[in-house]
């Protein structure tokens, strides 16, 4: 009788895996997120049965999906109690979820892309690493870590040419960030090509950041995916709004709210000077 | 009813629910120019909380009359329009501009923002400002109005009294309590501002008290404050209050909302009560 509706339910966990001691993935039936999802975008976790303390949902990216389960992906770190709370779920216990939200990146106008990324925010890239491979794209992905080994998943890209992983102490893979390892290894070769080429970035403000700088007189196309603290995450409590350079197409202010008219944003969108680290 | 600020205008909670079956649906304060808001952080929850410093962001009085609010009343929603401004003329000045007309049912009036720094919780805080406020309102519209109180004040009796006297037609317990959150380790507050209101499950029982005080008056009272499942809900009508307003939890759970009023009635039902108007102020002592 007091149904839920389709986008916001309660929902049955499949399964938790720790990938990695920094890492989980949580799989989670849902027809309608399944269905909907396109990468980039997110939904909202609370734990079930409803408790008030942690109050909120916490918005995560989807990872994947497998629309033949009828369920969808997650990957976390967890970061503070509402991530461990997550983290310690079991199969057959329910989560309450609310979304697929926001908006998604749009690869569609590109024969090539590349995706960069680093820190917890990756879990987008693999969504559309997966997408774009699957709609027949050539997909190059670069993640920066502290190690090659603490990235998950870097088994089911490796041995692939167009897989790099950037480190800070070089022992594995390219020594430096992953901006550098875009530059050094991928951007030549995607500029000889002549292809019409995006580029993808996800992860930490300072990351995205010198990426803005660096391709900035390239004239290359840049679709970001941001974080930031949300409440609601629909676009009502203007929580995680940030500045922009062009006026909200429909409301006029210099800002956007990273929920609703992101978290995937056209970089040029951004007013980077404004936006803070954090 | 749905609570200032937590709904948006209605429309991104179509995907949840029927929001014509609602009692009312309640605007985010609309000011006469729009409002690009305050600098984040805006937001940080706490224990069974949240602080927000929103700082009134809003598209301002023209774009709302002319974009949004056809979109809501063709929805079929109850719609109450929340008001902010930062002198009476202000707020008498958007009120002229709205009538049964547009097909609004209410004005709310938002006399306790505590996150700007003109108007807002100023007028709710002395009886004199409030009645003045009241009567600018009511003069310039017909429509009934709803005086949003703010619990930061000593004794919230005179103030229900005199926007009662100056001609609401019923009065909202409560708007955010004042509160703040500091960074131990960056030695800064979590939220830009440092200030900001509290909301959520952690101000129910100051809510339920303040909501509770207010009803004594006569002064019809519509209840806000921390609700979050039935029971909650409920309080608010047992000490008095003749509608409630849902607020943060419709960002835990943005379908609760719609489930209520099911709730509510089964409720009665199993309480034996034929009407919810039996139910309210019905509570015994200790
Ligand atoms: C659109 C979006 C997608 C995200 N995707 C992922 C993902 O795929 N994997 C992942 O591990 N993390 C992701 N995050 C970050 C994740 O939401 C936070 O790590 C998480 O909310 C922390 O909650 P907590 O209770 O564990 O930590 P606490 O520190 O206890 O959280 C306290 C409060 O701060 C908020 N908060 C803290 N850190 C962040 C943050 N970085 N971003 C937003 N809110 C924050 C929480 O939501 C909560 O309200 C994403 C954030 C956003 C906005
Ligand atoms: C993010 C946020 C924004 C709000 N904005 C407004 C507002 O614009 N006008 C207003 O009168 N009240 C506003 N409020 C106050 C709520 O309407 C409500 O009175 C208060 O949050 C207490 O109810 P709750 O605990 O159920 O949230 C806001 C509250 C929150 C959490
Ligand atoms: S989280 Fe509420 S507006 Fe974005």
């Amino acid at each position: 009788m007091h149904a839920d509706s389709a986008k916001a339910s309660a929902a049955r966990v499949l399964d938790v895996i720790r990938l990695t001691p920094a890492h989980f993935r949580i799989d989670i039936e849902s027809e309608h997120v399944s269905a909907a999802s396109i990468p980039g975008q997110f939904v909202m976790v609370r734990p079930l049965p409803a408790v008030t303390d942690p109050l909120l949902g916490r918005p995560l990216a989807v990872l994947g999906r497998d629309t033949a389960a009828s369920s969808f992906s997650l990957l976390f770190t967890p970061a503070g109690r509402g991530t461990r709370i997550l983290a310690e779920a079991a199969p057959g216990d329910t989560v309450h979820v609310n979304g697929p939200l926001g908006t998604g990146f749009d690869f569609s106008a590109f024969d090539e892309i590349a995706l960069i990324g680093g820190g917890t925010g990756i879990a987008p890239l693999y969504f559309l690493a997966a997408e774009a491979r699957a709609a027949g794209k050539t997909v190059h992905l670069v993640l920066g870590a502290r190690t090659c080994d603490s990235l998950p998943f870097t088994g089911s890209f490796s041995p692939d040419e167009r897989f790099h992983c950037a480190t800070d102490d070089g022992s594995r893979g390219f020594h430096g960030s992953a901006v550098d390892a875009f530059f050094h290894l991928v951007a030549d070769r995607i500029a000889s090509n002549r292809r019409p080429v995006g580029l993808f970035a996800a992860g930490p403000v300072p990351m995205m950041k010198a990426l803005v700088s660096a391709t900035r007189e390239m004239g290359i196309s840049l679709q970001v995916s941001l974080e930031a603290r949300m409440a609601c995450g629909i676009g009502v409590c203007r929580g995680c709004v940030i500045p922009a350079r062009t006026p909200h197409p429909l409301y006029g202010h210099l800002t956007r709210a990273v929920c609703a008219d992101g978290p995937v944003f056209d970089a040029s969108v951004i007013d980077w000077e404004r936006l803070p680290d954090v | 009813m749905t609570a200032s600020g937590t709904f948006g205008f209605g429309i991104e909670f179509m995907e949840y629910g029927d929001i014509s079956a609602l009692g009312a649906v309640v605007t985010k304060s609309i000011t006469l120019e729009p409002r690009a808001g305050n600098e984040p952080p805006r937001i940080y929850e706490t224990p069974s909380g949240m602080l927000n410093s929103i700082g009134l962001e809003n598209p301002g009085l023209e774009f709302f009359k002319e974009k949004i609010l056809p979109q809501v009343v063709s929805a079929g929603a109850t719609m109450v329009v929340n008001i902010a401004g930062e002198s009476p003329d202000e707020y008498g000045e958007i009120a002229g501009e709205l009538s049964a007309d547009d097909g609004i049912a209410a004005l709310e009036v938002n006399a306790g923002c505590p996150n700007v720094d003109r108007g807002g919780m100023t007028f709710g805080r002395d009886p004199g400002m409030l009645a003045d406020l009241v009567a600018a309102v009511c003069a310039s519209t017909e429509l009934p109005i709803i005086a949003k109180l703010t619990p930061n004040v000593a004794d919230i009796v005179p103030l229900v009294e005199a926007a009662g006297r100056a001609g609401a037609s019923a009065v909202t317990v409560m708007n955010t309590l004042l509160g703040m959150s500091v960074d131990v380790r960056k030695r800064v507050p979590h939220i830009k501002r440092g200030k900001a209101g509290l909301s959520g499950p952690a101000i129910r029982p100051v809510a339920v008290r303040m909501a509770f005080e207010a009803a004594q008056t006569g002064v019809p009272v519509v209840g806000a404050g921390g609700i979050s499942d039935l029971d909650s809900a409920m309080q608010f009508f047992l000490v008095g209050a003749r509608a409630v307003e849902v607020g943060t939890w419709n960002f835990a759970d943005p379908a609760f909302i719609f489930r209520l009023p099911g709730l509510i009635s089964d409720f009665l039902e199993q309480q034996g009560e034929t009407n919810l108007g039996a139910y309210i102020g019905s509570l015994k002592s200790g």
